[in-house]
């Protein structure tokens, strides 16, 4: 049985897109069996990010309305053969949602592969609520801007208050990563300091990613940035997978402020 | 022409006996030389005296117009614990008396009828209608207490008591920080 992520996080433009590509290469090469969801209906963007985007004939809404078998509809990734996209649909948007068929996807995905990842749309509106609704767990991204954080503050309200696993008096963990980190701005002053954050959100942080132009750039090419070794954010992504496959990879430089019972919790999922 | 706005609380009594409404007079009278007193039923002699001596003022005509009349509740036997965080886009109204042992987010409101204690910092909004209010330096927080705002820069100590005693607020400091047995 896999683990469902859910990655989130309020504001949109922060970063879960780039981070669910990211992660979903990185925890393939641990060697896992990942499936990466593309949630964000109508807006579609993982598929362009791995470079995937002419090869989408089925997608998520197709086998929900049982138009397409889950096999068929799995795109498998030209970067590592661990991993698989499944789109969203373009055409439609998140009101074609149902609780009751995103349950039996996420069902089935779940016995098929070892990380379900699910990359929400931004905002708090119904799509978002489909993503957390049946994940295990969520990866809140965030910016280090006061505007960010409030966002994600509001979403993870939802989170402990909505989903399926609150509702069942389970813990809902929660992990942190901050992206777009200025170490310059850092030194500065200029830019929230992560101790600060993490005293507000009040979760586990689980990494943070620097601010890196070439993410932009691999984007543009459908080669996350995780594949370039020069790459100082690829390698906090790297750094981000290990954890999340349960090897506790110590905390680097500006990745300070990590909570002892994070590894303790990540490993909990893992039953 | 001079015109002058005053919040005024009041209490409304009801009068059934004149022996036992002075005996409740006798025993509340510090609390209610501070409140306009709003008297239904006969008043007698004796009770105007009583008013006069005590330098009490009275009215037996209030237009309230329909606003219900709140119970004065025991308060201290009533109260509420909070030990999560308070997030962004929390609206948590609270009628009795309320103790915070959590961060109170920006973005997140809370209302609380009763008296109010926060132990941890403040960025969101508060509005507390109790006698008094304990709070530390919050100086991102809006903070509303019986209708007042009170401006964050007042708060300067590490804990803040704040008081309403029917027709000042008085903030004064907590010079040690008090021990949460
Ligand atoms: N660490 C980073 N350094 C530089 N650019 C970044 C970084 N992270 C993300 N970006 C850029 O920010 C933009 C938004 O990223 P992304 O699409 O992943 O955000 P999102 O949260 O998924 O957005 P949406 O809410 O619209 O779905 C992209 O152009 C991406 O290249
Ligand atoms: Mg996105």
């Amino acid at each position: 049985m896999g683990i469902v992520y859910a990655i989130i996080s309020g504001k949109g433009g922060v970063g879960k897109t780039t981070t669910a590509a990211n992660l979903g290469i990185g925890i393939a090469q641990e060697g896992k069996k990942v499936a990466l969801v593309d949630f964000d209906l109508g807006q579609r963007n993982l598929d362009l990010m791995l470079g995937l985007e002419n090869r989408v004939i089925f997608d998520m809404v197709h086998v929900m309305d049982d138009e397409a078998g889950l096999k068929q509809a799995l795109i498998k990734s030209k970067h590592n053969e661990n991993l698989y996209l499944l789109a969203a649909s373009q055409t439609k948007d998140k009101s074609v949602l149902v609780q009751e068929k995103v349950k039996k996807l996420i069902t089935s995905l779940r016995e098929e592969f070892d990380y379900v990842i699910l990359d929400a749309p931004a905002g708090i509106e119904s799509g978002f609520e489909h993503t957390i609704m049946y994940a295990d767990a969520t990866i809140v991204v965030v910016n280090p801007e006061v505007s960010s954080i409030r966002d994600a503050d509001k979403a993870i309200g939802i989170v402990d208050a909505k989903c399926q696993r609150a509702k069942d008096n389970k813990p809902v963990q929660k992990f942190l990563v901050i992206n777009r980190i200025n170490p310059a701005m850092v030194t500065s002053g200029d830019m929230l300091d992560s101790k600060d954050i993490l005293e507000i959100l009040d979760i586990d942080l689980l990494g943070k990613i620097p601010e890196d132009k070439l993410i932009v750039e691999s984007s543009n090419t459908g080669k996350p940035v995780i594949l370039n070794e020069k790459s100082i954010a690829g390698a906090a992504y790297k750094r981000i997978s290990k954890r999340l496959c349960g090897e506790s990879v110590p905390f680097q430089d500006v990745e300070l402020f990590i909570s002892p019972s994070l590894m303790v919790k990540i490993k909990s999922l893992f039953q | 022409m001079k015109v002058k706005q005053y919040s005024v609380k009041v209490f409304e009594i009801t009068i059934d006996s004149q022996s036992a409404f002075l005996t409740f007079m006798d025993k509340n009278i510090v609390m209610l030389k501070h409140y306009l007193i709003y008297l239904r039923g006969e008043i007698t002699p004796a009770i105007q005296e009583y008013f006069q001596k005590n330098d009490i003022t009275y009215t037996t005509n209030l237009n309230v117009g329909n606003k219900t009349h709140q119970e004065l509740v025991l308060k201290q036997s009533d109260l509420k614990i909070i030990d999560t965080r308070i997030r962004s886009g929390q609206d948590i109204k609270v009628q009795s008396d309320l103790l915070v042992l959590n961060r109170i987010n920006s973005g997140a409101k809370l209302q609380v009828e009763g008296n109010l204690i926060v132990t941890d910092t403040i960025d969101g909004m508060i509005f507390c209608n109790g006698d008094f209010m304990l709070v530390k330096t919050s100086p991102k927080a809006m903070i509303v207490f019986n209708g007042v705002e009170i401006d964050g820069s007042l708060l300067k100590n590490k804990f803040n008591k704040i008081i309403f005693n029917g027709d000042e607020i008085i903030i004064s400091p907590i010079e040690k920080e008090p021990k949460w047995a």
